[in-house]
């Protein structure tokens, strides 16, 4: 009989007898005796030193195999494990097993469900948005917009009568514009006697913090209070067309028209920054 | 034995027959009947269904969609699973758009699978859906829809019913739109609810476009073209907006006009796109080659006097001038600005047949432009070799050698950027990837180039063959061209059949925009002068301001 065999008899052999002594079974037998001994270990060390070393080594794979086959009998057959086993707590564990696979198949389920609705959600919402993106493309269609803006007295302006303006360096168009900066006109601003200005610093400085800056005088071209260049679109070739209010071509004729050959002059007759303003249209 | 006991064993012997009746229901279903259920519950409760990729849209530059795809299904029955065809005929066919009776009879087939309608709209197909129709099956699928239905029609093209690009962008770039199709295998409960759904395929979306193309322009310029449709009553008519410094396609239509939602059922003159698929001769608006290179061989200086009788012959053939006249003397510029026949065949002369015919080909003539559109034709030109002693005579003035209308614009804007021959482009944009002009090549000098451009101003200013052209504040150039056309059955030019045709650029000095208009046998009036002209003016007016050119 091997040693494994002896063993698992004697292990089915203490369940037999149950209740019985637990020290007893666990310590007699051919297996614990065999472990303990060390004439028996010495003697198999010298053994397995005797054979040559390939053997030895597959002489030591099986010798694992069996130790690791004890520990596992040892345990089974212990006592706690034993108590384990034979506990009600397993009932819990298994229900508790039981219904967490429940919920989880549910909820796998639940899951699927909302995949499956969702699926179906964003075909929808890609038909819709489809169909938006048409209807979008639609409503732009000129010959839809073209007739609307001739309802409403909207004229097309003949290419000459549109004016350009010529796009200057923004340095350039920042001096032109400090150099035209005045003072406000204190009193037609409601201010007189508010705000003094000190000397040599330039005018129209307020003297505090705190006051209110005061606002444009009636008249003032609006590009001299910011330094900046007009507001020109830039476009290609260094010039640009001028903004009416409404960038398409077909914008309404607002203003008077421009000067010859296409230059452009502010309404206000102001010219700021080298960059006059808004012009278009017969 | 008691009652009491009695009583448990007749409840218990009720027990155990219906548990015996259960186990033999099940011994049947699972044994006899198992192999048929198997397959019913697989082709009920599990479906394999392929997911169509989004079909790529089609924008103009400025991201105005002109082609867009929606969800859509295929809809088909298994006739012999419908148990009422008449009813269900008469609740299927208002929302599938059919006559009642078609659908019916499609229904009463004795087939077991037919098509009751293809590429249904997604919200129709929801509807049938609904109706809970035993024998219907619905298959995904896509459908195309063009939202401005005319607009650049011949250009985007449209798709085959097994959704694959027929014609135009569509099939050019079919493999870039049309990405590619998924799989998902869906698990149904008893009551139809999905419970298992897989996407055992990705569906990979296909590529955007974007186009060069300005819907606004593009519309501008199709509604002059109706118009000349309407005057002129042509065959046809082909007009082309070309930015010459990147070679860039702002706008290229085609008359008659057809609805890219039923380009199939459009006759195939009015489908094709002419401007890349329609060869013909071009008459005077070639005579600016034949004169751009004799200046850059030297054979000729823009001030140069000819003195031009009425009529020249060369070999055996006599060429006349378009207008009875005297002799005289003209300039270069003058032979270029009146359209003289004869003295565009002297310069020809002077330049001779071999350098001729390398000017020809350095121009991009006979050879497609490459752009990125279906059916693109080559054009025709005379091998050298070819020339017999006449050619010399008809082939300088535009006649022996037929053009696209592409050719042609893409010939010109060389010319209006200085001498640089691009290959045109119509797609500005694949997916996120922007596409860029072509570098291109240099066919001639800027100083002749320059030289060209000036001589072609004066065809529109007075004393000038278009003067119509003209539009005040802009310094336009531009070239006439009259053609007859060859008859087929006889291989003649016919006497009757023209094609009128302009071509122009402004401003002449630094053009930005470039117009060509050609029209197929105009009735009435056969002089391009008279036919495209005013359309060329028409298209420049407004694109002129809307590009935002300055006079110039």
């Amino acid at each position: 009989m091997s040693r494994s065999s002896a063993a698992t008899n004697a292990g089915r052999r203490a369940v037999k007898r149950s209740p019985a002594p637990a020290a007893a079974r666990r310590v007699s037998g051919p297996v614990a005796a065999r472990r303990h001994d060390p004439n028996a270990r010495a003697y198999a060390d010298a053994s397995v030193a005797a054979v040559p070393r390939q053997r030895r080594l597959a002489y030591g794979g099986v010798a694992i195999a069996s130790r690791v086959a004890e520990v596992a009998i040892d345990v089974s057959a212990s006592r706690t494990m034993d108590r384990l086993v034979r506990s009600r707590v397993w009932i819990g564990i298994i229900a508790f097993g039981l219904i967490g696979i429940v919920a989880m198949q549910v909820s796998m389920l639940k899951i699927n469900s909302g995949i499956g609705r969702a699926v179906q959600t964003a075909s929808t919402l890609e038909r819709t948005n489809a169909a938006l993106r048409g209807e979008v493309s639609r409503l732009s269609a000129g010959e839809r917009i073209v007739p609307l803006a001739k309802d409403q007295g909207l004229v097309m302006p003949a290419p000459a009568d549109v004016g350009y303006l010529r796009a200057e360096s923004a340095r350039a168009a920042a001096v032109r514009a400090a150099r035209r900066m005045r003072a406000p006109d204190l009193a037609v601003a409601g201010l007189a006697g508010r705000i003094t200005t000190p000397g040599g610093l330039g005018e129209g400085v307020p003297a505090t913090g705190s006051t209110p800056a005061a606002p444009p005088a009636p008249g003032a071209s609006p590009t001299a209070t910011a330094g900046a260049p007009a507001p020109v679109t830039t476009g290609t070739g260094g010039s640009a067309p001028v903004s009416t209010g409404g960038a398409s071509p077909a914008a309404p004729a607002a203003v008077p028209p421009p000067a010859a050959g296409g230059a452009a002059v502010d309404p206000a007759g102001v010219q700021a920054g080298g960059a006059p303003a808004t012009t278009a249209a017969p | 034995m008691g009652l009491t006991e009695r009583r448990i064993g007749l409840l218990f012997a009720i027990i155990l027959g219906l548990l015996v009746l259960a186990a033999g229901r099940t011994l049947w279903l699972g044994g006899v009947k198992a192999s048929a259920l198997q397959r019913a519950a697989t082709t009920q409760q599990v479906d394999e269904l392929e997911v169509p990729a989004r079909r790529g849209a089609i924008a103009d530059r400025n991201g105005i969609e002109l082609a867009v795809s929606e969800p859509a299904a295929d809809v088909a029955a298994t006739p012999y699973l419908v148990k009422d065809p008449a009813r269900e005929a008469g609740r299927l066919a208002p929302l599938l758009g059919a006559d009642p009776a078609e659908v019916q009879a499609k229904l009463s087939t004795k087939k077991g699978f037919v098509y009751l309608a293809r590429n249904l709209a997604g919200a129709k197909a929801e509807k049938i859906k609904k109706l809970e129709i035993e024998g219907l099956q619905f298959v995904p699928s896509a459908r195309r829809e063009y939202p401005r239905r005319s607009l650049a029609s011949q250009v985007l093209g449209g798709l085959g019913v097994d959704g694959g690009g027929q014609g135009g962008l569509e099939y050019a770039h079919d493999r870039v739109l049309r990405g590619s199709d998924g799989r998902r295998r869906i698990v149904k409960d008893a009551l139809g609810e999905p419970i298992v759904l897989q996407e055992t395929k990705r569906a990979v979306a296909g590529k955007d476009l974007r186009l060069t193309l300005d819907a606004q322009l593009q519309g501008t310029v199709e509604d002059v073209l109706a118009k000349v449709g309407a005057k002129w009553r042509p065959k046809g008519a082909t007009a082309l907006v070309i930015d010459p410094r990147s070679s860039s396609i702002l706008a290229l239509a085609n008359w008659p006009r057809v609805d890219a939602n039923d380009l199939g059922g459009a006759p195939a003159y009015a489908a094709q796109n002419r401007a890349v698929g329609f060869n013909y001769e071009p008459g005077s608006t070639f005579k600016a080659f034949t004169v751009a290179g004799a200046l850059e061989d030297g054979a000729v200086s823009p001030q140069d006097i000819f003195n031009l009788p009425p009529s020249i012959q060369v070999a055996d053939r006599v060429i006349e001038e378009a207008h009875e006249r005297g002799t005289v003397s003209l300039t270069t510029s003058e032979i270029l600005a009146q359209s003289s026949n004869v003295g565009t065949v002297k310069i020809g002369q002077r330049l001779g047949a071999t350098r001729f015919d390398r000017w020809v080909r350095r121009f991009g003539f006979g050879r497609r432009t490459g752009i990125e559109l279906a059916g693109e034709e080559s054009g025709q030109v005379l091998s050298r070799r070819d020339y017999s002693g006449s050619s010399m005579g008809n082939l300088p003035i535009g006649q022996g050698e037929s053009v696209t209308p592409l050719q042609l614009a893409s010939a010109y804007a060389a010319i209006a950027n200085g001498g640089v021959l691009r290959k045109p482009r119509i797609i500005g944009a694949i997916g996120d990837r922007r596409t860029s002009a072509s570098a291109g090549r240099r066919v001639v000098s800027e100083r002749t180039a320059a030289q060209v451009r000036t001589m072609l101003t004066g065809v529109v200013e007075a004393g000038g063959t278009a003067a119509a052209a003209a539009i005040d504040g802009y310094e336009i150039a531009g070239k006439t061209g009259t053609a007859n056309k060859i008859e087929a059955s006889t291989g003649t030019y016919s006497k009757t059949r023209y094609i009128a045709s302009f071509v122009g650029f402004a401003p002449a000095r630094k053009p930005e925009v470039l117009v060509t208009i050609m029209v197929d046998e105009p009735r009435g009036e056969i002089f391009g002068a008279a036919v495209a002209a005013p359309a060329f003016q028409e298209i420049m007016r407004f694109a002129l301001p809307y590009l935002r050119i300055a006079p110039g």
